[in-house]
């Protein structure tokens, strides 16, 4: 029983190891460009279209109406970075249902590689927004005793966020594994499906607390 | 250990390249498609709106100009409807007066031929009456009528009163000294040598100038002596006879003529 798929490794020089979590990254990558080149040949500002492009414009529009909502006003700037979190985790998620796919979202190493994009990402854009100085004055907020927890806080949430991701996504495989022993028949696939609810919702938390920590990083702007 | 820390640095820069990816290939040319057809959609509405307000403007003019329409058509049918009024009553005007001329022109033939008839029956009769009486006289007496008138005529110079006979020769013949006897026939030798003979008598030597044939004398004999005349004429009798056939005749044309009325009124 593994608890991670990188230990799934196909080819190791020295320090540099080509693992399942990494391939199985870059095939959900090709998959992704591929789909997006595939309908950018057919894209048409016309009222008429096609049905695959419909369905990638709804999810674009819903994923910038999401990030509208949650209160960032500039949501287009976002959207490159939150939205394809997103769409990489769900697709990550939905790929469950193939047998010898392993997510590599099941892979510590990927959430917190994830997790540390998000933990770097966030000052990138409240600097950018608001200035070094007015982005850092927000730790010291509402009082200076506040900075350690501040900082604290930062840290924790990123760490949160890895392991929830990890957690879930993991859980998922093994509950599966542990059952197929004790009953092997129709049962699995339930849980399969649970499994596949369960990333989706996961993919979804992780985008929106994402977003809401953008929003809370450029916010003083906003007011 | 369950993170593998190369792993999660090729996890970040597999994330970050699969940002830029997508970025260039799925999101920008989507949204460039979604903003690219809200604008066309925006346009064509904008335009439809325009469309309809042409539409409705255009509505409206055609309204404006079928109403426009329907009146001068009113107007028209009300002007050709007066005009169609006047041209019947002119002709009709017409026609009435077209019929009064015809009637005028009925009755005055109608007169035309009465009096030609008239004259013409007046001129026979004259002329029959004539050559009943000569035929009669010269059966009964074996005598010319044209004799027995010139014998009427002397009995009539003889009975005139010698009282005033005097009194106008005495006035007039100092004045002319001759007379005229104007005859419708020819009078012998015996008969001039009697007339002047019963002048001679009556009126006193003068000189006597016959005109024979006279047209309007047709069986008379007259004897005119300055202003003063003396006659006897078949014409006189014709002229009674005259008027009465006249009267008869007119009798009967005006029953006619109130028949005729009668019915051109109806008509």
């Amino acid at each position: 029983m593994r608890i991670t798929p990188d230990e799934i490794v196909y080819w190791k020089y020295g320090f540099v190891e080509l693992n399942n979590t990494i391939v199985t990254t870059w095939l959900i990558m090709l998959l992704l460009v591929l789909v997006s080149l595939f309908i950018k040949r057919k894209l048409t500002n016309k009222l008429k279209r096609t049905r695959l492009q419909n369905v990638l414009e709804i999810i674009v529009v819903t994923i910038n109406k999401q990030i509208k909502d949650i209160g960032i006003k500039d949501n287009r700037r976002y959207l490159g970075f939150i939205g394809t979190l997103f769409l990489f985790l769900s697709t990550a998620s939905i790929l469950t249902i193939l047998p010898i796919y392993e997510s590599p979202t099941g892979s510590l190493s990927t959430t917190t590689a994830l997790a540390i994009c998000v933990f770097i990402a966030v000052p990138i854009y409240g600097i950018s927004q608001k200035g070094l100085l007015k982005y850092l004055k927000s730790y010291i907020e509402p009082t200076f005793i506040m900075l350690p927890f501040n900082i604290i806080g930062e840290f924790s949430r990123t760490l949160a966020m890895a392991i929830r991701l990890f957690g879930n996504m993991m859980s998922g495989t093994m509950i599966v594994g542990i059952l197929l022993t004790i009953v092997p028949l129709f049962l699995p696939i339930f849980l399969t499906v649970l499994g596949l609810l369960t990333g989706l919702v996961q993919a979804y938390i992780f985008t929106v607390l994402t977003a809401v920590y953008i929003a809370a990083a450029i916010q003083v702007t906003n007011k | 250990m369950l993170i593998d820390w190369f792993t999660v640095i090729a996890q970040i820069i597999n994330f970050l390249i699969l940002v830029w990816l997508l970025k260039r290939f799925l999101y920008k040319p989507i949204l460039k498609a979604i903003d690219a057809r809200e604008t066309l959609v925006a346009e064509k509405l904008s335009s439809a709106e325009n469309v309809m307000q042409k539409a409705e403007q255009e509505k409206e003019e055609y309204e404006k100009k079928n109403e426009d329409i329907d009146s001068k058509r009113a107007d028209l049918i009300k002007k050709a409807k007066e005009e169609a009024e006047l041209r019947k009553t002119e002709i009709l005007d017409g026609v009435r007066k077209e019929g009064e001329a015809i009637k005028e022109r009925w009755k005055k033939s109608i007169l035309d031929q009465e009096k030609f008839l008239t004259e013409s029956l007046s001129d026979q009769t004259q002329k029959e009456v004539i050559e009943i009486a000569r035929k009669t006289l010269s059966d009964l007496s074996n005598s010319r009528v044209e004799e027995r008138m010139i014998q009427v005529f002397i009995s009539k110079i003889g009975n005139i009163d010698k009282e005033e006979l005097a009194k106008i020769i005495s006035d007039k013949v100092a004045k002319d000294n001759k007379c005229i006897i104007r005859s419708g026939f020819e009078l012998t030798v015996q008969e001039k040598a009697q007339l002047e003979e019963v002048v001679k008598e009556y009126i006193g030597n003068i000189e006597v100038i016959y005109k024979e044939n006279e047209a309007d004398l047709i069986g008379g004999i007259e004897l005119t002596f300055n202003d003063y005349y003396i006659s006897w004429n078949i014409a006189d009798y014709l002229q009674d006879f005259e008027r009465k056939i006249k009267e008869h005749i007119n009798d009967q044309y005006k029953i006619q003529l109130h028949e005729q009325a009668g019915i051109q009124e109806g008509a």
